[in-house]
């Protein structure tokens, strides 16, 4: 096993730290999900640059350094920076063959409204306009504005950024802002490629400020919330390992006196360890960032397995029989173990990937310390050591006795007394909240500069979008001229801010004919009121004749999706486009941008067939607001078959008195949430799996033996420090949804400690 | 950047001048381009001019424009009125042959023409648009700081009657114009523009004042969006 793991890790270790990894496929139909993957495999690797200045031209020579930083680092395999100066011209070019089949939405109503009047009015304007610029070349080929007009609505899709000679340049408050765009040629998510990443940006940034001091940066990308979100983990990692490793450490010193003890538990944990990781590897591929972050609490209860056996080595003195030691505790721990092991594969029920390989983590490194534990400290210990009475134990002991002396004789009625109007309270008064954004908590810091960068340049991120599916290209962009309309709509509502289309740029085929067919209409026709513009105007009769000529054909070539894509607009608009994700279909994506009315535009998709709204986050959002009502169905139903269960080895009294507790312990951690206002979701919803699965345990150890209670009070305090060591320290995380999730262990454990003594026959 | 899609083709002066006839006649503003403005070390007459021209709080004028287009045959005259404030931005108002009108400020800019809705052109649309229409009110005012920025100034004359001329140095100005001339005294009183591809716009201001240096309210309400 550890040869494997050598083995892996010399071929770099397969660590993933997308948060999103862990969780399921949203239930939408897979062409959704492939729209949705394909956009994001377009999107997630953008990484945005803007160098600012007050003054251009110091932008400008410091995006010059900046590229060239990036060039080095190798980092990216496609930057933009230095834009073709026939970016426009090669668009233009795209278009220009297909100008008799190209009409502003405007024009296009015109005439089919049979008003070429307004048209006529427009060309007139733009003529005499101050800011027009008409020149002969352009007039001669288009005398009608026609194409022009397409053109300037064109451009008002394109962004808020102008080519300035040869940089694309986004104008700030106060600064102007050049843009550089890098593609990153490994996975966001990748480890290497974050640390390449750090360095790379870190040094940039140094160089550029010595050398323009004035100059503004500013980035956003994936990448950054990846870097943040794998920073947060490993503080998380090094808190808790460290914290569980200490307290562990100076629990041992306390517990056993000696540094013996110490090492040789370390022995397990490492068996376990390498266990979880290897199998963990092999099931998934990977191990995930938040699995070891999970994974480093396993320590704390791994170490069980040891301290029962080193408890009773110490209580047993110089009576020692390694054999019988382990014949003692052996009902015990192993019963630890099933119920541990339930309580974790309770937590892989849910189908996500992250939950099981969280159980899978766990369980696999449990089994390894336990088999440890049997079958190698009874060939290790042979020798026994001077009994002793270690602190810990004559607390164990004095807490023993004290439930003994104040015990309430109806402690189940008087339970109930406080328990049946808690439970209601709670029951009226908890909040949940699903939300998938509690997940990621990337810094305000990264949070502001995306929003800035947004602000400059004007581009969305989207994670609401519709999917429009078609059997022809046809059908898919006259679907798209349908829906447009709807989203217009709902921008002059406040619905969304803006959007991207490809019909937006690319009129469907349908629309071009009739386009083409509109307009030749009038143009032939030597007394339609266009025909009468040109002649009023004065139009030379070689122009006038030439134009009628580009009308003869009774129908134009349209412009095709390929050659649309294969113009400087493809950079932005492919990502759009998915040509035959199943045979004889065809799909397109709108990306919607600053949406504020779901439900609104959620409505949309009934009115306008074959087209489906899609919002990542709240669908996956929606996903776990299941599987917390799910898992709360999960934690009801646990609490009442293990209280069956207990009915067929105890009588009712000691049944209730082995559930009581940590049902209590359950209900305290909470009220604790509830008192400091978090909350729930699935993730400390199925907190109370592992309360319940662990406090169990010390119930259960008080029930099965009756003599030496102290030893048994000393064995559960021991466990419970160790798991309040682990999983407490969760608490401390800086990801919301695991620090809710450890307090809510820490308080309920620290319950089933306390009321562990209830069970006592 | 519609006029980055017109393409460039660089006619020589010499067809400017057969075409328009006028201009060959009084000569300053082929002179002119032989004044170039060391910007560094200016002429006292053009720093006077430099700055009674930006001094300016508020103008209003008439004016008369004729377009000459080749493939036209004749030119297209169109004749209005404008309000420039420093304030608010430019006003721009063609009472024939159509009347429509222009409000040109730095957040958005409104074409209104009569049976039309208005149209209303953000930065944020159009932000080539803006900093065109940036540089086509600096020309009208004559606002030479803003001007050096983008092109390259020549001047002969003296402050009572001055010819500045224009030469594009870079960018979507540079296909758009091969030269522009301004001609004025106490103000801008003629603005030539001359395109690469040999169509030119003349413009004439008449009735040009400068006071009152504020606003009227009705003045202000011509700005609205």
């Amino acid at each position: 096993m550890a040869a494997y793991l050598v083995g892996r890790m010399m071929m770099g270790f397969p660590i993933e730290t997308n948060i999103l990894a862990l969780l399921p496929e949203t239930q939408k139909d897979p062409l959704t999900e492939q729209a949705y993957r394909q956009f994001e495999t377009a999107t997630g690797r953008k990484t945005v640059f803007l160098v600012g200045s007050a003054d251009t031209q110091e932008a400008k020579a410091a995006a010059g350094l900046f590229f060239g930083e990036m060039e080095r680092s190798g980092l990216f395999n496609d930057i933009s920076f230095r834009v073709d100066s026939k970016r426009a011209e090669n668009t233009y070019q795209v278009y220009a063959p297909h100008r008799q089949s190209l009409l502003s939405v405007a024009q296009r109503e015109a005439l089919l409204d049979g008003q070429p009047e307004r048209i006529v009015g427009e060309a007139l304007k733009s003529l005499t306009s101050p800011v027009s610029m008409t020149g002969s070349a352009g007039l001669a080929k288009d005398p009608l504005f026609t194409f022009t007009e397409f053109l300037r609505e064109l451009q008002s899709q394109a962004g808020t950024f102008v080519i300035d000679e040869d940089m694309l340049l986004a104008k700030g408050e106060a600064k102007q802002y050049v843009i550089l765009v890098g593609a990153l040629q490994d996975n966001a998510f990748s480890i290497t490629a974050q640390s390449r990443f750090k360095t790379f940006y870190d040094r940039a940034r140094t160089d550029l400020q010595r050398e323009h001091p004035e100059v503004e940066l500013l980035s956003a990308g994936v990448i950054h919330h990846a870097i943040a979100g794998t920073d947060s983990a490993r503080s998380d990692i090094s808190t808790i390992g460290l914290g569980s490793v200490l307290g562990l450490i100076v629990l041992i010193l306390i517990a056993f006196r000696s540094p013996v003890p110490l090492m040789i538990s370390a022995v397990p944990l490492l068996g376990g360890f390498i266990a979880a990781l290897t199998l963990c590897i092999i099931a998934f591929g990977n191990v995930h960032l938040f699995t070891l972050v999970f994974g480093s609490s396993l320590i704390g209860v791994s170490i069980d397995y040891s301290f029962h056996y080193l408890a009773e080595r110490q209580s047993a003195g110089s009576a020692w029989n390694p054999e019988e030691a382990l014949h003692n505790i052996f009902p015990g721990i192993t019963l630890g173990l099933v119920t541990s092991l339930a309580a974790y594969l309770a937590l892989a029920v849910a189908p996500f990937s992250g939950l099981q390989q969280i159980a899978v983590f766990s369980a696999a490194g449990l089994t390894a310390a336990y088999v440890t534990v049997v079958l190698w400290y009874p060939l290790f210990f042979r020798a026994g050591t001077p009994r002793r009475e270690p602190i810990t134990f004559r607390l164990s002991r004095s807490y023993v006795a004290l439930w003994d002396r104040y015990r309430p004789k109806h402690w189940a009625a008087l339970f109930l007394v406080f328990a049946l109007p808690t439970e209601g309270y709670l029951a009226l008064h908890l909040r949940a909240d699903d939300n998938i954004r509690a997940l990621q908590n990337s810094p305000q810091r990264i949070l502001a500069e995306e929003n800035q960068v947004k602000e400059i340049v004007g581009t969305s991120s989207g994670t609401q979008f519709f999917v429009v599916r078609g059997a022809s290209v046809d059908e898919v962009l006259t679907t798209e001229e349908k829906l447009t309309v709807l989203l217009d709509e709902s921008i002059k509502r406040g619905a969304l801010k803006r959007y991207r289309a490809l019909s937006k740029v690319l009129p469907s085929p349908s629309r071009q004919r009739q386009n083409y067919a509109l307009l030749r209409e009038q143009v032939l026709d030597e007394s339609s009121a266009l025909s009468r513009f040109l002649q009023e105007m004065g139009f030379e009769e070689e122009v006038v004749r030439n134009y009628r000529l580009s009308f003869q054909a009774e129908k134009s070539p349209t412009l095709s999706v390929e050659e649309l894509l294969k113009s400087p607009l493809g950079d932005l608009y492919g990502p759009l486009w998915m040509s035959r994700p199943q045979s004889g279909q065809f799909a397109s994506i709108l990306i919607l941008d600053e949406v504020t009315d779901i439900p609104g535009l959620r409505k949309l998709e009934t009115l306008v067939e074959r087209t489906a709204f899609v919002s990542r986050a709240d669908d996956i959002s929606e996903l776990l607001r299941t599987y917390r009502e799910m898992s709360s169905r999960l934690v009801a139903g646990a609490y009442f078959s293990i209280f069956l269960l207990l009915l067929f080895r105890y009588r009712p009294r000691i049944a209730l008195a082995v559930i009581i507790p940590p049902l209590g312990a359950g209900m305290a951690a909470l009220a604790v949430t509830l008192a400091l206002g978090i909350p729930l979701n699935m993730f400390n919803t199925l907190a109370l799996v592992l309360v319940l699965g662990i406090g169990i345990d010390y119930t259960i150890f008080f029930a099965e033996k009756s003599s030496h209670r102290a030893t048994t009070m000393h064995a559960v305090f021991l466990s419970a420090v160790t798991t309040i060591l682990s999983f407490g320290l969760l608490a401390l995380s800086s990801t919301p949804v695991i620090s809710s999730f450890g307090l809510m262990v820490f308080v309920g454990i620290s319950v089933s400690l306390l009321l562990a003594p209830v069970a006592q026959s | 950047m519609t006029s980055a899609f017109v393409k460039l083709r660089l006619w020589i002066a010499l067809f400017l001048l057969l075409t328009w006839g006028a201009v060959a006649e009084q000569g300053t503003e082929v002179e002119v381009f032989q004044h170039p403005v060391n910007l560094g070390q200016p002429a006292k007459s053009f720093i006077q001019v430099r700055d009674a021209l930006s001094g300016v709080a508020v103008i209003r004028s008439d004016f008369k424009q004729k377009k000459s287009i080749k493939v036209l045959k004749r030119p297209l005259v169109s004749e209005g009125r404008f309000i420039f404030s420093r304030e608010k931005g430019l006003y721009w108002n063609i009472g024939a042959p159509v009347n429509s009108s222009y409000v040109l400020t730095s957040d958005y800019m409104v074409e209104r023409q009569k049976g039309f809705q208005p149209k209303v052109i953000t930065p944020e649309e159009q932000p080539a648009l803006f900093g065109l229409t940036e540089i086509f009110e600096a020309i009208f005012i004559g606002d030479l700081k803003r001007l050096a920025q983008d092109f390259k100034i020549h001047f002969m004359g003296n402050p009572k009657a001055w010819t500045i001329g224009l030469i594009p140095q870079k960018g979507i100005l540079k296909k758009m114009f091969r030269q522009v001339v301004l001609k004025g005294s106490q103000s801008v009183s003629e603005v030539m523009l001359f395109e690469g591809n040999g169509d030119s716009t003349h413009l004439k201001f008449l009735g040009t004042t400068r006071s009152p240096a504020t606003l009227s309210g009705a003045e202000k309400a011509l700005f609205a969006k």
